[in-house]
């Protein structure tokens, strides 16, 4: 068996021997017209370095109709339709795993770019909690771009950078964050006390719900409907959009525009794969990126809109507005404790800023 | 002596696996009981005390890493991973021996690298912490390095065990 191989293999390799010279004498013969096709394909390869075509790769957790779906959506149709040569691929509704997956992932150069929340994101480069102080903004559509987009964006930015290498290219909108519940409907904290609650697993998440004395509970997101279905919790929060798209609304048909939370979404790419886009293909991105930017912000301000009224109309939903100035007093040691973690007058200048 | 130094090898690597099968056994075996109680507390800490406790979950991740990634250990010493042998089994030719070794060889390799790869991942990653046990993801994460080279450990092991003595034999002679 093994003496057939070599001969097979002996006689394969003359062919091929034959095959080249017979390649080589007709090189020769037409000398001329092989170098011309040589400094071609030299030329073809070499000039259009600037349209090379190029993968960026992205991935999210929101399904279809949630704003930084569309935005990606938005993103990835520019790009096709601009000649820079560059692809976009998303990866949305958590195909790649969750949030802490994802983030992991660009870190790792696994994927360009992803829309993380800034909760997930503290896991990673703590700094970047100081936006997830409870009450911290005022409303939802313009006090957060203020921040983002000035200054005070930026210096989270660059501690993002010192603490994980990630790059934060813009702010997205999660929403203002509000609580449901399956029978009672927050007014104040009074009805928060002793409340199961689930909450993200973030460290800010707890304190401040279990500050407000509720019992804090931290699961998957995944888990939410059935926890609600069941009783393991008797609330939940979210903003108003993953409210209405998980359906929340079923099994926790009360809901309290508490707006305890404003919830970023750090816009993260990995540095290394940014710098093989060349200059014209930068251009390219960064234009589409700030049009998607401003598209997310405005789709997140009116989806709340939208979608609270579809929530009252066609859901059933009672909707309570909470005496919001109460639950900031109540929660006002956890301000403080996290106020001095991450340095009274930034915090303060973010509170203030206009 | 070189005789006997080649024949005392096996035997000290042989007994120096007795030792961290047992530690490895012991070891799945506190893993198992922990989450066992980490789930009890989990469950009973929501549905009867009414006070959920936050690291429950965190905790019975980090277990169940190291459960699988230990227990693959133990599994592939008692040599009780899926193996497709049709074709070994079946197929006859020359230097099949040497092919067997070949894919010993490589077995081994590719946990060493898988080793290797996962040490560095678990380094690059330790920056990210689990938010309620306060402490870095590396501990969950250094379960995969830990557990390839305890594989490719016994792997090794498995080229020196007698032929014929399976690990359920020698254990019931043992």
């Amino acid at each position: 068996m093994s003496s057939l191989l070599c001969v097979a293999a002996r006689e394969g390799m003359s062919l091929l021997r034959h095959a080249v010279r017979v390649r080589c004498v007709n090189a020769s013969a037409r000398g001329y017209s092989a170098t011309l096709m040589l400094a071609l394909l030299a030329a073809s390869t070499m000039l259009p370095t600037a349209a090379l075509a190029l993968d960026i790769t992205a991935s999210h957790v929101n399904p279809p109709g949630e704003p930084t779906y569309e935005a990606f959506r938005q993103m990835t149709e520019q790009l096709a339709g601009s000649d820079s040569g560059l692809r976009m691929q998303v990866y949305p509704r958590g195909q790649l795993g969750n949030e802490h997956d994802i983030i992991e992932q660009v870190r790792l150069g696994a994927i360009t770019m992803a829309s993380v929340s800034t909760a997930a994101l503290s896991a990673f480069a703590p700094s970047v909690g100081v936006l997830d102080i409870p009450f911290l903004m005022r409303d939802h559509d313009r006090h957060p771009w203020v921040v983002a987009d000035g200054p005070l964006g930026e210096r989270v930015a660059k501690n993002v950078q010192r603490e994980t290498g990630l790059v934060v290219i813009g702010w997205w909108s999660a929403g203002m964050r509000h609580v449901f519940t399956r029978q009672t409907p927050i007014r104040g904290p009074q009805e928060l006390a002793d409340l199961k609650i689930r909450v993200i697993q973030s460290q800010v998440y707890t304190d401040t719900f279990n500050g407000l004395g509720a019992k804090a509970t931290p699961m998957p997101y995944g888990e939410v409907y059935t926890a609600l279905a069941t009783g393991t919790v008797d609330a939940a929060e979210n903003d108003v959009t993953g409210y209405r798209n998980m359906q929340f609304f079923e099994q926790a048909p009360e809901l309290s525009l508490t707006g305890h939370f404003f919830l970023f979404k750090a816009v993260i790419v990995n540095r290394r794969a940014m710098e093989k886009l060349s200059t014209e293909q930068r251009a390219v991105f960064d234009k589409t990126f700030a049009e998607a930017t401003g598209y997310q912000r405005e789709l997140a301000a009116s989806l709340f809109l939208s979608d609270l009224q579809w929530l009252t109309d066609s859901a059933r939903v009672n909707v309570t507005m909470p005496d919001r100035k109460a639950l900031e007093v109540a929660v006002k040691p956890v301000q403080d404790v996290y106020a001095r973690r991450f340095g009274r007058d930034f915090v303060n200048a973010i509170r203030n800023a206009r | 002596m070189t005789e006997d130094r080649k024949k005392a090898m096996p035997s000290t690597l042989l007994r120096v696996e007795r030792v961290v099968v047992t530690i490895e056994e012991a070891a799945l075996f506190l893993i198992l009981a922990s989450l066992l109680v980490t789930l009890t507390l989990q469950i009973a800490s929501r549905f009867l005390f009414e006070f959920p406790l936050d690291w429950t979950e965190e905790l019975a991740r980090v277990g169940q890493m190291w459960l699988v990634f230990i227990g693959a250990a133990v599994g592939a010493r008692r040599a009780e991973h899926f193996v497709v042998e049709i074709f070994m089994e079946r197929v006859h030719f020359p230097g099949k021996p040497l092919v067997a070794r070949a894919i010993d060889i490589l077995v081994v390799g590719f946990f060493l690298v898988l080793a290797l790869v996962s040490a560095w991942t678990t380094w690059f990653g330790s920056i990210q912490t689990m938010p309620a046990l306060a402490s870095s993801v590396a501990w969950a994460y250094a379960a995969i390095p830990v557990g390839c080279a305890l594989i490719a450990f016994h792997f090794v092991c498995s080229w020196v065990r007698p032929v014929q003595a399976s690990v359920a034999a020698m254990e019931a002679g043992e």
